[in-house]
C-alpha cells in the first residue's frame, strides 16, 4: 500500500508553524486528488493542495548547508509535495509552460525524496524540447533542466549539442563569455553539459564545473530577470551532490573497474545514478553483492525497486573482474528472451558475448560470456557434466527464485540448487538468488548458507506509487420487479439489476471511496436464471481504468482472458494503432482467428496458445502504447518488463461443485501487481482485485501484497506429505523400490536421490545413504521439515540407495542424469531398446536425416508410450471448450511431424483439428499441445533415447533432432537461426525455404542475409518489424568489437556495399538513421547537409545503433570510393 | 539615471486609511508633465534593464536622442532586454504593457516611499517567466543588522469602467495570497546563493515564514488607475481583509492615478521604442 498517504508520514513531513492543513486533513486532500484522478474527473487541484505542494517543496528542497530543517523531514517534504505536484499534471488543461514549471519541480522533488525513477517517468510524459537559447532563455532551461532530471541520455546528448552550438554561438555574436540576458541560460546549458559528462564518464572535474556554472547562473546579475534559469540553476547547484551522490562513480567501490560503471552508463539504457535500494546493497560493506568474496547473496527486492539493474551490476562487475563465464537461471523462455535482450544492450561496452541456451534435448550447450537457461535446463546441464559447468561459470545467478515453491517445477529448482550450492561449499564460486516474493528469507539463507554466513537484502522501497482498489459486482435487491408475461412467456420474470461497486484504498484503513455502475439485469423465469457474463460484469472497472493509461486485466484461464476482450472489443471502434498488428496476426493465424477482430479495436489477449512472434509483437504494442487493453494469463506476467498504469485481476481460479481451484498464487498475484507502474516509467499504478469465488476476500489479497510470502519447499506442503503416506504405504507391501503408482512429488524425490548416490560415486566417496542424506541436508526442505518428517523421506532415500546399488553401471548413470522422474526412466529404457533395431535399419546417410530418424523412432507405439509419461490432457483434443466433451481423433505423430517439416499453424489447425469449430479454440489447444508435447517433453526425452541407442550401438545418428522438433523447422539454415535468437518460426522457416532455393547453407547463411539487407528480409521474407530487429541482431557481426573500439576512443575502417558517385575522399559525414517512418530503422552515412551517401551494412547495424541510442555522434571520413567504398569511424562525444 | 528624475514631476500623498500604510501619486500639475513623466519613465526603464549589459543603454540612449539606427546585433541584444513587456505584436490588447508601466511606475518611486520599514536592501522585481501568476516584485529590508524582513508586491492596472479600485487591489491581495507560496519557493531558490549569507538564510526561510505570518514577512500592493477624482475611501481594505496584520508597516498600498492610463502607457512604450527601432 502506498507509504506516501501514511498519516505519519505526512506528520513528519509537514512544518508544524508553517500554516499547513492537519495531517489528516492532508490525507483527505490527497485522498480524493487520487480518486477525482481515478475516476477521470481531471479536476484542478483545490489551492490548499498546491499551496502546500509548493510549501513543501520549499522546506525539502531548502540548501542542507542552511541547516534550517532535519534532513529527514526534507526528504518526507519532499516525497509529499513531489506527490501532490504529479496529481496537478494530470490536469490537461494547464499550459505548456506551467506543465514544465510543475514538471521540474515534481523531479527535483522526486529525487531529493528518494525517489529517483519517478524523475525520469515524469520527463517521459513532456513532449520534445523545441525551445531556443535565443528567443526563450527560461524555457530552454526548463526543458532542458527537466530531460537531464529524467537522466535520458539518448534525449540529452543531442540536446546539450545542438544547445551548446547555439550558446556558443551566441557568445561568438557578443564577443564575450557575458552574453546579457541569456548568460544564466547559456551557464546552464554547459552546466549541464558538465554534470552529464560526470554522470557518464566520472570525471570528478567537470561536476565541479557544473556547480560553478550553475552557481554563476543562479546569481547572474545580467539575468536576473530570468526566473525560470535562475530557479532551475539554484536547484541544479544541490542537485550536483545528490545525483552525483547517487552516480555509479560515487557509489561504486573505488577498486571498482571502470569498464564496470562504463558498461552501466552507455549501455542502453544508460544508468547514471542508482536508486537507494541499491546504493543501501552495494554499501554494505559485509554484504555486498560485487564483493567477490561474499559467495552467496539472496537479494529480495519488490517489483520496481532495480534488482533487474543490480543483478546486471553484478554481472558486469564479474566480467570485468573475473576470468569465468556468468550463467542466469529464469524460470521462463520468455524471461530469458528479456534478460538476453537487456543484458546485450550493454555488454558490448565490454565486448561480452551473451546467449540463450538451447532446449532441453539439445546436446551442444551455447557458449558465451553469459549464458541464459531455464531451470531445466540448467539442471540437465549440471547433471550432464559437474565439472564442465563450474569450469565454465563462476557466477550463478537464479532469478525468479521463488520457482522453488511451485507445484510442478519448484523440486527440479530447489534440489538443483542444493547440488550446486554443495559443490561449490570450499570454491570461490558465487551463488545469488534474486526474487520479488523471497519473505522467508531466513530459511533461504540458511538453505544456501548452511554454516556459512549469509547476507541476505531485504528492501521495502519502491519508485511508483500504488494503490489498491477492490471490485465486486452483486444483485441489487433493492431493485427488484416483477414482470409479468407477454407474449408466448407463461410466467412472470423477476428482474434485479447487477451493480458493480468498487472500493478505493489508498492505505490499509478503510475505503476512501466507492462508486457504483450498473452492469445489467438479471432475470429468473421459474428455475431459469440469466445474468451477465463475467466479462460483461468486470468490463465496466476495465474501461474506468483504461481512461488513465494502457490497462493489463490478469486472468486464471485463456478462456477467460480471451472473453473479455471480445467483450470489450465489442463496443468499440476501430483503432489506427494496430494497423500493423492486425496484419501480422492475420498472416500468422487466419484471418477469422478471434485475437485478428479484437486487435483492429486496439485491444488484445495473451497467452502461451498464441505464437511466440504474436505474443511479442502484442508485448511491442503495449510498449508503445498501441494497445489499451491487453487482456492475459500469468504468461505475461512473470517478469516481463511491460510498462501498464493498472492491473486488473479479474479472477484467481475457477470453482467446480467440489471446491474453488486457485490458478493464481499470492507469488502469482505479486508478480502481476508487479506489472503496474514500472519504475522510470510511470509515477503511480493501481490494482484492482476482482472479488471471485476465492476463499480470500479481494481486500485481503492486496493486503497481503505487502506481506512477506512464506516460501514453502515443495517437499513441506500437504500434498507432499499425503503423497509420502501414499508411497510409504506402497513400500510397505514391497520387497524394495517400487516405480509403479509413484506420486509425482515422491518420483522426483527419489530422482533426486539417485543423481546424488552417482554423484558421490562418481566423486568416489562410498555410496551409501548417509552420503545421500548429507547430500539432502543441503536442500530447502531440510531447512524446513521437522527431524520425525526428514526421517521419513530419509527412510525412502535409503530405497532409492539401495536400488541404486543393485543397478547395473550403466542404468546407474543413466537415470541419474536424465533429469526426468525416476520412474519414467523405465520407460525410457523400454522404448530405446525398441527403437535400437529400428534405428539401425536406416543407413548410415538416412541416419543423418533428423526427420527420417523421428519419424522412425517415434513408430511402433514408441511415441504413445512417451506420451504416457506426460498427462493425457497434453496431447488429447476435444471439439468444444463447454459442455460435455467430445473427443475427436487426431493423428499425433503427424502432427508432430508436420510440426517438425515447418508447416504453417495455420494449415497445422485446420488440418488436424478441423473437427474444434471454434477458430480460438482451435488454435488454443494445438498451441497448448505444441508447448507442451513438441517444446518440451519430446524433445527432453527423444534426446535422452537418441543419447542412449548411439552409446549402446556405437552408431552415429543424428543428435540434433531433438532441435528440429522443440523449434519446429525442417533445414539447417532454420535451425541455426531458432537457436541464434529468431523467434519467429515462420520467418525461419521462409528463410531457409529461400536459402534452399538460392544453395545457400547455414554457414554461408548469415552473409547472405547481410547482402539481403532490411529492404529485402521485407520484400523477399516478409518480415514484420520484430522479425527484421532479430535478424539484425543475428547478423551482427561480434568479431569486430566495433562498438567497444569506438566507445574506447579509437578509430574503426567500415567497408561499404557502396557510395553515392559524387563523394570524394576525406569528405566528412555522420553516422544516422536514414529513415524515420520505417522499424526497425536502418543506418546509413550521411553527409554533411544529412543526405544519404551510402547505407550501413546489416551485419554493422547492430553495432553501430548502440552507439546512437545512447546518444553518441558517430562521424565518418570517407577513405576510399569506387568499387571498394569505405569510410572510418570515429565517436565524436 | 535616479528614481528622482521621475519623481520631482509626482506628487506623493500619504492617504489616510485604517487597512495599510498608503501612498496616492499623481502627475504635478503644469504643461508637459505627462509627456516629461512618460519619457524620463522610459529612460528610467531603459537604464535598470539594460544596465547589466555593457554600453546597451548608452546606445539606446543615442538612438533616443536621434543617433544612429542600431547595427542588426545591438538591436537584439537591447530587444532582448526591453522587449518581453514592451512588443506591440506580442501583446495586442495592451493589457500586459499597462500592467508593466504599473510596475515600472511603483519601481521608480519605491526609493522614495517609506512603506515603514525604510528602503529596500534588495529588490527582485518583475521577472519574466513561462507563468505569469505570482508577485512581481519581493524587497528585503534591514531592520536590523542581523536580522532581515521581505515585502511581496502585486502591481495591478485597474481597468476604470469595469471595476472599482478596491476590487483591483483586492484582487491583488487574492493573487498574493493564493500564488505567494508558488512566487517564493522559486525565488528562494536562486537567492539561497546570494552573496549576503543574510539573505540566503531569509530565503531559506521564505515560505514558511509567509505561510506562518511571521512578522518578518509584509505585502504591498501598487494599482495605477485612470481614475483621478473618487477614490474609495477604504481602497486597501481587501490587502487588510487577506493580511490581517496588525502591524500597518506589513502593509502597504499605492495608488497611481493616472488619467487615461492606456495612453500614458503608449506614450511610454513609444518613447522605448525611438530608442531601438
Amino acid at each position: 500500500v502506498e507509504r506516501a498517504l501514511d498519516p505519519q508520514l505526512l506528520a513528519s513531513a509537514l512544518d508544524g508553524g508553517a500554516n499547513l492543513p492537519t495531517p489528516s486533513e492532508l490525507r483527505s486532500l490527497l485522498a480524493n486528488a487520487e480518486i477525482a484522478s481515478f475516476f477521470g474527473a481531471g479536476d484542478t487541484l483545490a489551492s490548499e493542495l498546491m499551496d502546500t505542494a509548493w510549501t513543501l517543496h520549499h522546506v525539502g528542497t531548502v540548501r542542507p548547508a542552511l541547516r534550517l530543517y532535519e534532513p529527514e523531514q526534507q526528504v518526507r517534504a519532499n516525497t509529499v509535495a513531489a506527490h501532490i505536484f504529479d496529481l496537478a499534471l494530470r490536469d490537461q488543461r494547464i499550459s505548456d509552460g506551467y506543465r514544465h514549471v510543475l514538471t521540474f519541480a515534481a523531479q527535483v522533488s522526486s529525487i531529493r525524496g528518494d525517489r529517483m525513477p519517478n524523475a525520469t517517468a515524469l520527463a517521459e510524459r513532456l513532449q520534445p524540447m523545441k525551445a531556443s537559447l535565443r528567443s526563450a532563455p527560461g524555457r530552454v532551461s526548463l526543458e532542458l533542466g527537466c530531460t537531464l532530471l529524467g537522466l535520458r541520455a539518448g534525449d540529452l546528448r543531442p540536446l546539450l549539442r545542438r544547445l551548446g552550438l547555439e550558446a556558443r554561438e551566441l557568445q561568438r555574436q557578443e564577443q564575450a563569455a557575458h552574453v546579457g540576458v541569456w548568460s544564466a541560460a547559456v551557464n546552464v546549458v554547459f552546466g549541464c553539459d558538465d554534470l552529464f559528462a560526470y554522470l557518464t564518464n566520472g570525471n570528478r572535474r567537470r561536476i565541479d564545473d557544473a556547480r560553478e556554472r550553475f552557481l554563476v547562473a543562479a546569481n547572474h546579475p545580467e539575468s536576473e530577470r530570468d526566473l525560470d534559469t535562475r530557479w532551475v540553476a539554484g536547484h541544479l547547484i544541490d542537485l550536483c551532490d545528490d545525483l552525483g551522490g547517487a552516480s555509479i562513480w560515487s557509489v561504486l567501490p573505488p577498486d571498482t573497474p571502470r569498464a564496470t560503471a562504463r558498461a552501466m552508463t552507455v549501455g542502453s539504457p544508460p544508468v547514471m545514478t542508482l536508486w537507494p535500494p541499491q546504493i543501501a546493497v552495494l554499501g554494505e560493506v559485509m554484504c555486498s553483492p560485487l564483493d567477490a568474496s561474499i559467495r552467496r547473496s539472496v537479494l529480495t527486492f519488490p517489483t520496481s525497486a532495480g534488482k533487474t539493474l543490480l543483478t546486471q551490476l553484478v554481472i558486469m562487475n564479474h566480467l570485468a573482474t573475473e576470468d569465468t563465464g556468468v550463467c542466469v537461471v529464469a524460470p521462463r523462455h520468455s524471461l530469458c528472451r528479456e534478460i538476453r535482450e537487456d543484458l546485450d544492450g550493454r555488454l558490448w561496452a565490454l565486448d561480452k558475448s551473451i546467449a540463450e541456451d538451447g532446449p532441453l534435448g539439445d546436446p551442444t550447450p551455447a557458449r558465451a560470456s553469459v549464458v541464459v537457461m531455464t531451470p531445466e535446463r540448467f539442471a540437465a546441464r549440471l547433471r550432464a557434466n559437474e565439472n564442465e559447468l563450474l569450469s565454465e561459470f563462476g557466477l550463478f545467478i537464479f532469478d525468479e527464485a521463488h520457482l522453488v515453491s511451485d507445484g510442478s517445477r519448484g523440486w527440479t529448482f530447489e534440489s538443483t540448487i542444493s547440488r550446486l550450492h554443495e559443490l561449490t561449499t570450499s570454491t570461490a564460486h558465487r551463488i545469488i538468488l534474486v526474487s520479488a516474493a523471497l519473505g522467508g528469507t531466513l530459511s533461504i539463507q540458511s538453505w544456501i548458507g548452511a554454516s556459512d554466513s549469509v547476507p541476505a537484502v531485504v528492501a521495502k522501497w519502491r519508485g511508483p506509487r500504488r494503490l489498491h482498489a477492490t471490485y465486486s459486482v452483486n444483485e441489487d435487491r433493492s431493485t427488484r420487479k416483477v414482470v409479468p408475461p407477454e407474449g408466448k412467456q407463461r410466467i412472470s420474470r423477476t428482474v434485479v439489476d447487477v451493480v458493480g461497486r468498487v472500493n478505493l484504498y489508498v492505505d490499509r484503513g478503510a475505503a476512501v471511496a466507492t462508486a457504483t455502475s450498473k452492469v445489467g439485469p438479471c432475470v429468473t423465469a421459474g428455475k431459469q436464471k440469466k445474468q451477465p457474463s463475467a466479462a460483461e460484469k468486470v468490463q465496466p472497472i476495465v474501461e474506468l481504468a483504461a481512461r488513465a493509461g494502457v490497462v493489463l486485466t490478469v486472468h486464471a484461464t485463456k478462456k477467460a482472458a480471451e472473453a473479455l476482450a471480445k467483450q470489450l472489443a465489442s463496443e468499440r471502434p476501430e483503432s489506427a494503432n494496430t494497423h500493423a498488428l492486425v496484419l501480422l496476426a492475420a498472416q500468422r493465424l487466419g484471418n477469422s482467428h478471434p485475437l485478428v477482430d479484437v486487435l483492429r479495436k486496439g485491444i488484445a489477449y495473451h497467452h502461451a496458445a498464441l505464437p511466440i512472434d504474436v505474443q511479442v509483437e502484442i508485448e511491442n504494442a503495449v510498449r508503445r502504447k498501441h494497445l489499451d487493453v491487453v487482456c492475459a494469463t500469468t504468461t505475461l506476467t512473470e517478469g516481463v518488463n511491460l510498462p501498464v498504469r493498472t492491473v486488473v485481476i479479474c479472477d484467481r481460479g475457477y470453482r467446480d461443485r467440489d471446491a474453488y481451484h486457485e490458478l493464481i498464487s499470492p507469488s502469482d498475484l505479486m508478480n502481476a501487481a508487479g506489472r503496474a507502474a514500472r519504475a522510470g516509467r510511470e509515477t503511480e499504478g493501481w490494482i484492482i482485485v476482482v472479488e471471485d469465488a476465492h476463499p480470500t476476500p479481494a481486500r485481503r489479497a492486496l493486503l497481503d501484497l505487502d506481506t512477506d510470502q512464506e516460501v514453502q519447499s515443495t517437499l513441506a506442503t500437504p500434498a507432499a506429505m499425503a503423497a509420502l503416506l501414499t508411497y510409504e504405504q506402497l513400500l510397505h507391501d514391497a520387497a524394495g523400490l517400487v516405480l509403479a503408482g509413484v506420486p509425482a512429488e515422491v518420483d522426483g524425490f527419489l530422482a533426486y536421490c539417485w543423481y546424488l548416490a552417482d554423484a558421490k560415486d562418481l566423486l568416489d566417496v562410498t555410496s551409501d545413504v548417509e552420503a545421500v542424506i548429507a547430500g539432502l541436508g543441503s536442500t530447502l526442505a531440510w531447512q524446513q521439515l521437522p527431524r520425525e518428517v526428514q526421517e521419513r523421506w530419509e527412510a525412502i532415500a535409503a530405497v532409492a540407495v539401495s536400488a541404486y546399488n543393485d543397478a547395473d553401471v550403466t542404468r546407474r548413470t543413466r537415470w541419474a542424469r536424465t533429469g526426468v522422474r525416476l520412474s519414467a526412466n523405465a520407460v525410457l529404457e523400454e522404448v530405446a531398446q525398441s527403437a535400437a533395431p529400428a534405428l539401425l535399419s536406416l543407413t548410415e546417410e538416412e541416419r543423418k536425416d533428423p526427420l527420417l530418424v523421428l519419424r522412425k523412432l517415434l513408430e511402433e507405439g514408441r511415441l504413445a508410450k512417451l506420451l504416457s509419461l506426460i498427462p493425457n490432457r497434453d496431447y488429447r483434443f476435444r471439439t468444444t471448450r463447454f459442455g460435455r466433451p467430445q473427443p475427436i481423433s487426431v493423428d499425433v505423430a503427424a502432427l508432430v511431424m508436420d510440426w517438425t517439416v515447418g508447416r504453417d499453424l495455420t494449415d497445422l489447425a485446420n488440418d488436424h483439428l478441423g473437427a474444434v469449430k471454434d477458430d480460438g479454440f482451435r488454435f488454443e489447444q494445438l498451441s497448448d499441445f505444441l508447448a507442451k508435447v513438441c517444446e518440451h517433453h519430446l524433445p527432453w526425452t527423444v534426446g535422452i533415447i537418441l543419447d542412449w541407442v548411439a552409446t549402446d550401438t556405437g552408431t552415429a545418428i543424428c543428435q540434433e533432432v531433438p532441435n528440429y522438433v522443440h523449434y519446429g523447422v525442417p533445414d539447417d539454415v532454420a535451425l541455426a537461426l531458432m537457436a541464434g535468437g529468431v523467434r519467429s518460426r515462420r520467418l525461419a522457416v521462409a528463410v531457409g525455404c529461400e536459402a534452399s532455393a538460392e544453395g545457400v547453407d547455414e554457414i554461408r547463411m548469415r552473409s547472405w542475409l547481410t547482402t539481403l539487407g532490411l529492404q529485402g528480409w521485407r520484400s523477399r521474407l516478409q518480415a514484420s518489424p520484430a522479425e527484421a530487429s532479430d535478424l539484425m541482431r543475428f547478423v551482427r557481426d561480434n568479431t569486430k568489437g566495433m562498438s567497444a573500439k569506438l566507445l574506447g576512443g579509437n578509430a574503426v575502417a567500415l567497408q561499404l556495399e557502396t557510395i553515392a558517385a559524387d563523394i570524394a575522399v576525406d569528405e566528412v559525414g555522420t553516422v544516422d538513421f536514414a529513415l524515420h517512418d520505417e522499424d526497425p530503422r536502418p543506418l546509413a552515412v550521411l553527409d554533411a547537409f544529412g543526405e544519404e551517401i551510402a547505407p550501413i551494412g546489416a551485419a554493422d547495424q547492430r553495432g553501430l545503433e548502440v552507439l546512437l541510442e545512447a546518444g553518441f555522434v558517430l562521424t565518418a571520413t570517407v577513405t576510399s570510393v569506387g568499387d571498394t567504398p569505405g569510410v572510418t569511424l570515429r565517436l565524436d562525444e | 539615471m535616479s528614481s528622482g528624475d521621475v519623481v520631482e514631476f509626482l506628487e506623493i500623498a500619504a492617504f489616510d486609511n485604517p487597512d495599510a500604510t498608503g501612498f496616492r501619486i499623481r502627475f504635478r500639475e503644469g504643461a508637459d508633465v505627462r509627456t516629461e513623466v512618460a519619457h524620463r519613465l522610459a529612460r528610467h526603464i531603459a537604464s535598470r534593464l539594460l544596465e547589466p549589459a555593457d554600453g546597451a543603454f548608452e546606445a539606446w540612449a543615442d538612438r533616443y536622442s536621434g543617433g544612429t539606427p542600431h547595427d542588426e546585433t545591438a538591436k537584439g541584444v537591447i530587444e532582448a532586454y526591453l522587449v518581453s513587456d514592451f512588443t506591440p505584436t506580442k501583446d495586442p490588447d495592451q493589457t500586459r504593457l499597462r500592467g508593466a508601466v504599473v510596475e515600472h511606475l511603483w519601481a521608480a518611486v519605491a526609493a522614495a516611499l517609506d512603506g515603514g520599514w525604510g528602503m529596500p536592501l534588495h529588490v527582485e522585481h518583475e521577472h519574466f517567466s513561462v507563468i505569469d501568476h505570482g508577485g512581481d516584485g519581493l524587497s528585503f529590508y534591514e531592520l536590523d543588522p542581523t536580522e532581515l524582513t521581505f515585502r511581496l508586491w502585486e502591481s495591478k492596472r485597474h481597468e476604470a469602467d469595469s471595476s472599482s479600485v478596491t476590487t483591483t487591489v483586492t484582487g491583488a491581495a487574492e493573487q498574493l495570497k493564493s500564488h505567494g507560496p508558488e512566487y517564493l519557493a522559486r525565488i528562494s531558490k536562486p537567492l539561497q546563493t546570494h552573496r549576503d549569507e543574510r539573505v540566503q538564510l531569509l530565503a531559506g526561510q521564505l515560505v514558511r515564514l509567509w505561510k506562518s505570518g511571521d512578522e518578518r514577512c509584509a505585502v504591498g500592493v501598487s494599482v495605477g488607475t485612470s481614475k483621478t477624482k473618487s477614490l474609495p475611501t477604504r481602497p486597501f481594505s481587501g490587502l487588510h481583509t487577506h493580511f490581517p496584520y496588525s502591524d500597518i508597516a506589513r502593509k502597504e498600498g499605492v495608488v497611481f492615478e493616472i488619467e487615461d492610463l492606456a495612453s500614458f502607457a503608449k506614450e511610454v512604450r513609444a518613447a522605448i521604442m525611438r530608442g531601438i527601432e
